[in-house]
């Protein structure tokens, strides 16, 4: 289904999220004291109708962050993770206090490690993507939901409705000491104009 | 048991006698269901937005928009063998994941759909016989032609049947 366009722009955005989770660790990294290593395995162009399924289907509990975006791009971004894998982030955070497992979304304190977490991440991808696009990139505050994948999704793919198509960026935090990785989801969801904007803009970069 | 079939997003199905017809994690969409109580036949459909004719699209999806999704329902069942007039309506979704976007009119979404599924309802005179909408949390429904039952999952707050 992807063009070999829409695959040169995935190949620039995935550089963006590499150089982005690598802020993103190093960040981590402080505030927790130890070392946590992320990688981007994967980044893809989906319908917002294929969303759900990357998460496991439309009514998997998922733990959500977005923010609505201003500026030279327009839309928004979410981090998302199935609610298991936002226990294991919160945990990441929450483990120097030996405070046993995250409870989410019971307990305050897991859930605020978590969006911790999520705003960590998105700030870093968003800050990696103005750097390298010389764009204004400008989030608005962030919101956090835990419900059902497609719930919280269509919510967010609204915008997007005409535009028939979002960008995932698969992410995949590691820390030392432990085995258990924990997968995440960027989501980008850029209106059509910012797309155009951020594609001739990272095309400039390169090329030039 | 019958079958059990899925609908997914901007999409519709049927369901007669013991089957059942569903859709999973209705957050700002709505889910509607006509059915024929006597024939023991529904169709539901999954709508994402108000307005057909705010679409940029010249030829829009009509399974996505309340206005178009709607009339078209009712074809299905009608066509699949209900009677027109004895068609009644249920209806589902229309909350706001996202609080904080409530003041921007643009993401009332929820709010919207509902008004525009029950206006394009009435246009048609179908009667709703049963709704549970609005509110923060999303929503999976499953449709029983059997009994006419609506039954709506939430995470949070469990079941209710309307």
């Amino acid at each position: 289904m992807e063009s070999e366009r829409q695959r040169a722009l995935l190949d620039l955005l995935k550089e963006v999220a590499n150089i982005g989770t690598g802020f993103a660790a190093t960040a981590l990294s402080q505030f927790i004291n130890r070392q946590v290593k992320m990688t981007v395995p994967t980044a893809r162009v989906l319908l917002p109708s294929e969303l759900p399924k990357q998460l496991g289907g439309e009514d998997t509990h998922v733990a959500a962050v977005y923010a609505p975006l201003n500026g030279e791009v327009q839309g928004g971004i979410f981090f998302v993770t199935a609610l298991n894998e936002a226990k294991g982030l919160a945990d990441l955070l929450l483990d120097l206090y030996a405070h046993g497992s995250a409870k989410i979304p019971e307990d305050p304190l897991s859930v605020s490690a978590f969006q911790e977490v999520a705003n960590i991440v998105i700030g870093a991808y968003l800050s990696s993507l103005a750097d390298l696009t010389a764009l204004m990139v400008a989030p608005q505050v962030t919101a956090l939901t835990f419900d059902m994948a497609g719930a919280v999704l269509a919510e967010g793919t609204l915008l997007m409705a005409e535009e028939d198509e979002v960008i995932l960026i698969e992410t995949v935090m590691a820390l030392e000491g432990r085995k258990q990785t924990v997968q995440g989801f960027l989501l980008l969801l850029p209106d059509r104009a910012s797309l155009l904007r951020i594609e001739a803009s990272l095309k400039g970069q390169r090329d030039g | 048991m019958g079958e059990r079939y899925t609908i997914s997003i901007a999409d519709w199905g049927l369901a007669r006698g013991s089957e059942t017809v569903r859709t999973c994690g209705l957050g700002s969409c709505v889910g509607v269901v006509l059915y024929d109580e006597e024939r023991k036949l529904a169709a539901m459909g999954h709508i994402m937005l108000p307005d057909s004719t705010s679409s940029r699209n010249r030829h829009p999806d009509p399974w996505k928009y309340a206005d178009t999704a709607i009339p078209a329902l009712m074809e299905k069942a009608v066509s699949a063998g209900a009677i027109s007039n004895r068609l009644k309506a249920k209806l589902a979704g229309g909350a706001q994941m996202f609080p904080f976007t409530a003041k921007l009119e643009l993401m009332r979404i929820g709010q919207r759909n509902v008004e525009a599924v029950k206006a394009a309802l009435q246009a048609l005179a179908i009667e709703i016989t049963g709704s549970e909408t609005g509110g923060e949390n999303g929503r999976t429904i499953e449709f029983y032609p059997a009994t006419s039952c609506l039954h709506v999952r939430t995470v949070h707050v469990g079941e209710t049947i309307l």
